[in-house]
């Protein structure tokens, strides 16, 4: 997340007492408008997160390059991509494969339960360090009386944690998809891609943008610290879950008809909705027979022509993350303008 | 330096039927008056009187719920404003873990072109404060040393000073003000300090603001106020006020015993037996504070002069 570089002050010397007259800081073509000034600040503010963040990132992705070449060299050393490419998969009883699955499934699922839970901490830190405890201990009167416009102190602490999450969770996001991709899939079904969904791609970069912005419209509504992270918690959450249950949906998926009933597992496609499709062509999803009543039968009991399963397959996985990536960050952009019009009407 | 601050005709803050809530209560109802450049102006009133709201909305970090309020020409916390105008809160806030030179540090990146390195160093070495000591561990007394330092390293027009010496010792609170003093004659800074401490503003200000329940109840030339009041100290056992005292303002008239004390505008020769004085300074707030029904007086130099089409809004 916060994977900036330098926070400044360490770099550029603390001797107050040999500056001359008039430090020169932050003319940098800000037209003496103090953005840079604000970015120095926020980043020396927050320098300890800061560098922690930094540490974190770089401490995840030496992990998953090691994870990920070791994955390679294991798949490769016991033929697991040949093996587990038949229509059967990879059998419990393949020493390899549970060998594969003991060592690699474990840190493959904590380091991407990380990744899915970055978005939260980040709005957490903007609602609560970053704006709730300003606006609580009043310590936002110190930029806004210097020579800063209170919607320019927003939008600066708003753009640099956008910026370092931008960069660093894209970074990360992008080298665990490059190590999930190097698991054959029928090894570990609990890494599915429908399953790891929150951990690949863009998905996690777009919640993490979105937490941040509810993060910041929080923190300037409550002004309270603790305030401010409940209610981006609650929010975030509510939104998050929003969007997944709007997941499937993103796009079509592709429905299958047959005679027989079809079986809940294909491959590693995710499995939407299995039913009846009716004689009058409508649809029984989920028929509901009594125990023990064969499918045939219930085909019967509900005048049933055929079956229909409807399912995304692996192929769909991009078309959804980068979906639900532009709907979070459209929501991201309402939130930020929201942060900014309320900062706008509430102070001059 | 700084053009402005020497036409006496400048207006630093002026206010035409200013209005303002604090949480749903009238802090400011109605507020009118207006303080000239280059002037060391005292802001006084009880607790509660609207003392912090007004410096607030002048310092751009709030907003009025009416009336008009032009700070150095502009309107408060415009973008070629705020730059202008310095301002300390109360509760003085800084970031503790910073430390002093930090801190100052961050005054010259947030006034990019306007900071003055020197002026804030100063300031802080009278303080006898090492710039290597964290904010946080610093005493009251230090703290508002180095607000201070922060609020004239941006070499303002216009500072706004809200109960600056509240918490300081007598001793330091001398020190404090004659360095405050210096800096601000040098650069013919307009200077706005609230305070209850009457003491400390005796021989400090040149101008006064008077606030009382949201209203302001006097203001200008402290020595223009004082000219036009009178103490009235004399023997008198009636009740009520005496009728020799009909043609002039009281302000207000005690009695204990058989003295009558009364601070009153007159309105041509006293008659009567009195002993009458000019009031001190001390005086005439205290007459004020205690008699807040008493009418408003704002001398000429104090009549905001905003054009009138822009007095409707």
């Amino acid at each position: 997340m916060r994977a900036a570089a330098d926070p400044g002050a360490s770099s550029s010397g603390e001797s107050p007492g040999a500056s001359s007259p008039g430090v020169r800081t932050g003319t940098g073509g800000d037209g003496g408008s103090g953005t840079a000034g604000l970015v120095w600040l926020t980043l020396r503010r927050h320098r300890a997160t800061a560098w922690a963040a930094l540490g974190v990132l770089v401490a995840l992705l030496v992990t998953l390059g090691f994870l990920q070449a070791a994955i390679t060299g294991y798949v490769r050393s016991h033929s697991l991509d040949t093996a587990c490419a038949e229509e059967s998969g990879c059998g419990f009883s393949n020493d390899a494969v549970n060998t594969f699955r003991a060592d690699f499934g474990d840190p493959l699922h904590y380091v991407g339960l990380f990744v899915e839970l970055l978005p939260l901490l980040a709005g957490l830190f903007v609602a609560g360090p970053m704006i709730g405890r300003e606006m609580e201990s009043g310590t936002y009167r110190l930029a806004w009386t210097q020579s800063v416009s209170p919607g320019r102190w927003l939008a600066v602490r708003m753009a640099v944690p956008a910026v370092a999450v931008l960069a660093g969770l894209s970074l990360l996001s992008a080298a665990y998809t490059w190590t999930w991709r190097a698991v054959p899939a029928r090894t570990l079904p609990e890494e599915w891609w429908s399953r790891s969904y929150d951990m690949l791609g863009a998905v996690p970069v777009a919640h993490a943008l979105l937490a941040l912005a509810v993060g910041a419209l929080m923190g300037l509504a409550l002004k309270r610290t603790l305030a401010a992270m409940g209610g981006t918690l609650v929010t975030y959450l509510a939104l998050a879950g929003g969007l997944e249950s709007l997941r499937p949906r993103l796009t079509g998926p592709v429905t299958e008809l047959s005679p027989e009933m079809p079986g809940l597992i294909k491959g590693d496609a995710w499995i939407l909705e299995r039913g009846l499709i009716a004689r009058s062509g409508g649809r029984v999803p989920e028929p509901d027979c009594k125990v023990g009543v064969s499918p045939e039968r219930c085909a019967e009991q509900h005048d049933a022509t055929g079956w229909y399963l409807d399912y995304h397959p692996s192929s769909h996985l991009w078309t959804l993350q980068w979906t639900e990536a532009a709907i979070a960050l459209a929501l991201a952009a309402l939130a930020a303008g929201a942060a900014m019009w309320l900062i706008r009407r509430t102070y001059p | 330096m700084n053009e402005l601050t020497f036409l006496p005709d400048r207006t630093a803050l002026e206010a035409v039927g200013l209005r303002a809530r604090h949480r749903r209560r009238e802090a400011l109802r109605a507020c009118t008056f207006r303080v000239p450049a280059g002037r060391v102006c005292a802001l006084v009133g009880p607790n509660g009187a609207g003392k912090s709201t007004l410096l607030a909305l002048a310092a751009g970090l709030r907003r009025s719920s009416g009336g008009r309020l032009r700070v150095l020409g502009g309107a408060p916390g415009d973008p070629a404003v705020r730059p202008r105008v310095a301002y300390v809160a109360q509760d003085k806030p800084l970031y503790p873990h910073f430390t002093i030179a930090e801190t100052l540090r961050m005054g010259a990146a947030l006034n990019p072109g306007r900071w003055d390195q020197a002026v804030a160093e100063r300031l802080v070495r009278q303080g006898d404060l090492s710039p290597h000591a964290r904010v946080g561990s610093l005493s009251g007394g230090q703290r508002t040393c180095v607000a201070l330092a922060l609020a004239f390293g941006k070499r303002p027009e216009l500072l706004l000073l809200d109960e600056p010496m509240s918490d300081l010792d007598p001793l330091v609170r001398h020190g404090m003000m004659a360095a405050l003093m210096a800096e601000a004659a040098e650069r013919a800074t307009t200077v706005v300090i609230a305070s209850h401490i009457l003491s400390e503003l005796e021989g400090v200000c040149d101008y006064l603001l008077l606030i009382a329940d949201g209203r302001v109840r006097l203001a200008g030339e402290v020595e223009d106020l004082i000219s036009v009041h009178r103490l009235v100290v004399g023997r008198y056992e009636d009740v009520g006020t005496p009728r020799e005292f009909a043609a002039h303002t009281i302000v207000e008239a005690r009695t204990t015993g058989r003295q009558l004390t009364a601070l009153i505008r007159p309105e041509g020769p006293i008659s009567g037996t009195w002993e009458i004085t000019e009031p001190s300074l001390e005086e005439l707030l205290l007459g004020h504070l205690r008699a807040p029904g008493a009418p408003a007086l704002l001398a000429p130099s104090a009549e905001p002069r905003m054009p009138a089409s822009r007095w409707a809004a």
